[in-house]
């Protein structure tokens, strides 16, 4: 006889355990346990990730989640931040900010990655959450400061404006004068990105001097170097905090005053900015490197010699963002300097030059990889590795969490055998089980993907590039790759069979993306039609697809699941392929 | 260790396109991030006329690569296709490394940088009246007005531009009436934002100049734009 079981616990009791569950894998878990759970879950449920603002429809998850107070949303695909998706594109954020206003009057924060955001939405933003606290628009683009002007206005709770790395029509400063003089609740301000040459520095200074929580200031490049003592002075609280331009005359007065702000800043932990660095005015941040965790050099022009004084000084330092001009020299010395380091960055100081232009090999990151047990995420970009080097620094770093390699020559061999790096990286995801995120280079065959396939069972997101030979590499990837998200890939003979054969796969899958592999036309609508679940989306510049023949490889191709059916904000230059693509006009 | 396995250890393989099989389980209608990880495993075949099966038979690596496809559709490279597997010329590689435009426009403004840097973008927004998006161009990538705006007539394909660029690569804005033909006769011409913040016809300074004081650009229709004629004759004169 089957025995009904009810819940006895009153949905309140519920209500407030659930309370306690934070993750979105856990509430999900517990929502699909009973009909009752899954009741009480939604009306409880304040935070929403969203990771592609594609896969679903803001009505959807406004009818489940009625009471949502944060909502993070990802827009366009990764390999947009490197403007290899056109303009145009999509990720436009302002349906969503419609239907929030009216279903959501409580919202307080909004956080958006590479997404459209106009000053329409800042503005519609700021006159309908009136109690809104926190904006975070990571690598946006389509506003200017006038919407900028609106938030600070109106939202008397603001406490955090974050404008990492978007592309903001920088008007002037005078928006920083929009927030009224009682406003006091700012906790964290990033204006880094912001280019115009004029900012209202009284504007900001009284600004940072009413505000007592501020513990993040990223500054941009129209401060100038002699005001950061002042501001520094009214802020001594700061945790972090981003320099505009680092330049200026040589005058010791100005050194001077410099160092003992920094002095008074007992609390700071991170470093950013440095635009324009004149190292002779490094030193004045020597007060707080003992308890630096955090150092941003990677848009300053410091050479090596100078670059080991300072790392000499950072025995704290956990994070560390540089160019190569740091040279292996550089890197040993970190490696001797910071025992605590867990990520490095390393990015080219000349990308596009022929010629290398710093002494910068594979030999720098290995001595950091032996030398720091808690290294975990690597991005670094070079002109030279070998399989040897990958192999070193398996065996030695099997916490690596994060290794993006980036050897600047497309299918840049072994250096020393003249071989292919599927051994080294192979290596790489063998001893590094944990391995989340894998970027590859150099040259590739199917073989990689082989070992990615069998060993990368944690691997959620992986890079491409110019690698493999055949249809075998893909097919390795998605049928081997249990944990796998994200796959991006460039320049592959990737094609029709893998695909086809694994598209399933793409089901359990945030997105895919291909640019110039092999996949055709006719491949592409066959999933379209037999995929309900995935939008697939031929992006073309150079005309419909349709006008060529089936089996003509598309240009670009972004695949991703969604409960939503296709998109309709497509510009000209992308089609969906779905069972009415062949009805519609092209 | 790794390097030494050479077998595959795969029997022949039989795969199919197939729909997944099951229910709706993905029920994470907000697509978390840690969702529950029960999605359906492909079972089967299905009985669609357009199944397609795939056989790969997959040896060892020694004896190379074999794969022996079974499709309806000859998925072939033909002459239409461009050979992705053949190197690119050094530099000739678009948009590799893969840096961020936001790093090197920063690298490209800082006033100490490299003088090695050998690609300083200049990143244009372009708009066109009646288009809902905005487009950005690297004036860097062209090295003359006809290529220009050959790439801004594939970006807006749904506009005909009609420019006379004349033998030093310019529009003649001397002659008021020779321009006035061409506007008249234009769809759509192209007009950009100069350093002083006025709106000039796209044609009128030589190249390497326009490159230097283009803050952005509009396409804009012809009848408009010839309201742009007298002042971009007048200042032409006025440089002459």
């Amino acid at each position: 006889m089957q025995k009904k079981m009810e819940c006895s616990l009153p949905d309140e009791v519920l209500e407030h355990v659930f309370s306690f569950i934070r993750s979105d894998k856990d509430r999900n878990a517990a929502s699909v346990v009973c009909k009752s759970w899954y009741e009480i879950e939604r009306w409880c449920r304040r935070r929403l990730f969203i990771g592609n603002c594609y896969a679903v429809s803001p009505r959807m998850v406004i009818r489940r989640f009625p009471e949502v107070r944060s909502i993070e949303l990802k827009g366009k695909p990764h390999f947009a931040d490197y403007n290899w998706v056109p303009d145009g594109w999509g990720g436009y954020v302002l349906p969503w900010i419609v239907e929030m206003v009216g279903a959501y009057p409580w919202l307080e924060e909004i956080r958006l990655k590479r997404m459209v955001v106009t000053d329409e939405c800042l503005e519609l933003i700021a006159k309908s959450f009136k109690n809104f606290k926190v904006l975070v628009l990571f690598s946006c683009e389509g506003f200017s400061t006038d919407g900028l002007a609106a938030i600070a206005a109106s939202c008397k709770n603001l406490r955090e404006l974050d404008l990492q790395e978007s592309d903001v029509d920088d008007l002037g400063g005078h928006w920083l004068s929009h927030f009224p003089e009682t406003y006091t609740s700012l906790v964290s301000l990033n204006i880094s990105c912001l280019g115009s040459d004029e900012v209202s520095l009284s504007a900001l200074e009284r600004l940072v001097g009413r505000c007592t929580n501020l513990r993040t200031l990223r500054l941009n490049r129209a401060v100038p170097l002699d005001k950061i003592a002042y501001i520094l002075r009214r802020a001594p609280q700061l945790v972090d905090f981003g320099t505009g331009t680092y330049s200026a005359d040589l005058q010791t007065d100005v050194f001077s005053s410099l160092a003992g702000a920094f002095y008074s800043c007992k609390e700071l932990r991170s470093l950013s900015g440095f635009w324009d660095v004149v190292p002779a005015y490094l030193p004045a941040i020597y007060p707080v490197c003992s308890r630096l965790t955090s150092l941003n050099l990677s848009y300053a022009a410091i050479q090596s010699p100078d670059l080991i004084k300072l790392l000499r000084h950072c025995p704290s330092l956990q994070r560390l963002l540089v160019l190569d001009y740091i040279e292996d020299s550089g890197l040993e010395a970190l490696s001797s300097s910071c025992m605590d380091l867990q990520e490095l960055r390393v990015f080219p100081s000349d990308p596009f030059g022929v010629e290398r232009n710093v002494s910068l090999t594979e030999q720098g990151l290995v001595s950091v990889c032996l030398a720091c047990p808690k290294l975990q995420s690597v991005l670094y970009f070079c002109r030279q590795m070998s399989n040897a080097a990958l192999v070193t620094i398996a065996q030695n770093r099997p916490n690596l969490t994060r290794f993006r390699l980036c050897i600047m020559e497309p299918r840049t061999a072994d250096y020393l055998t003249l071989e292919p790096l599927d051994v080294g990286f192979g290596a790489i995801v063998e001893h590094c089980k944990d391995l989340r995120r894998l970027s590859l280079s150099g040259l590739l065959t199917d073989r990689v993907f082989e070992y990615i396939g069998r060993y990368a069972k944690k691997l959620e997101m992986l890079s491409v590039a110019f690698a493999g030979e055949s249809d075998l590499g893909l097919h390795y990837v998605l049928s081997g790759c249990e944990s796998l998200r994200k796959l991006e890939v460039r320049d592959s003979p990737f094609g029709d069979k893998a695909l086809l054969a694994n598209s399933a796969k793409l089901e359990t899958m945030r997105s895919l993306w291909m640019s110039s592999c092999s996949v055709s036309f006719g491949t592409c609508k066959l999933l379209g039609q037999k995929m309900p679940r995935l939008n697939v989306e031929v992006i073309d510049e150079s005309g419909p697809p349709d006008s060529r023949p089936d089996i003509c490889p598309v240009d670009k191709l972004y695949i991703y699941r969604s409960v939503a059916g296709p998109r309709f904000d497509m510009p000209p230059f992308v089609w969906t392929m779905d069972e009415d693509y062949a009805l519609r006009d092209s | 260790m790794l390097g030494t396995e050479r077998d595959l250890n795969y029997k022949e393989t039989e795969l199919c396109l197939g729909l997944p099989g099951g229910g709706g389980a993905a029920a994470a209608a907000a697509g978390g991030e840690n969702e529950v990880e029960s999605s359906p495993k492909t079972t089967g075949k299905r009985g669609y006329s357009e199944t397609v099966d795939l056989k790969l038979n997959l040896q060892s690596k020694e004896a190379g690569m074999d794969l022996n496809q079974n499709h309806e559709n000859g998925t072939k490279e033909t002459a239409c296709t461009k050979d992705p597997a053949k190197p690119p010329a050094k530099a000739q590689v678009l948009g590799w490394p893969p840096v961020r435009s936001y790093r090197k426009n920063i690298m490209a403004n800082q006033k100490n940088s490299s003088d090695e840097c050998t690609e300083k973008a200049a990143f244009v927004k372009v708009s066109m009246d009646g288009a809902p998006y905005l487009r950005k161009v690297d004036l860097k990538m062209y090295n003359s007005y006809q290529k220009l705006c050959d790439a801004l007539a594939k970006m807006f394909s749904s506009f005909t531009m009609e420019g006379n660029y004349g033998s030093q690569g310019m529009i003649d804005f001397m002659n008021e009436s020779k321009l006035m033909d061409l506007l008249n006769s234009s769809d759509y011409v192209p007009t950009y934002e100069d350093k002083d913040g006025d709106w000039m016809l796209v044609g009128d300074v030589p190249w390497e100049m326009f490159v230097n004081s283009c803050k952005r650009l509009r396409i804009m229709k012809g009848s408009e734009a010839i309201g742009l004629a007298p002042r971009a004759v007048e200042k032409c004169k006025s440089r002459a």
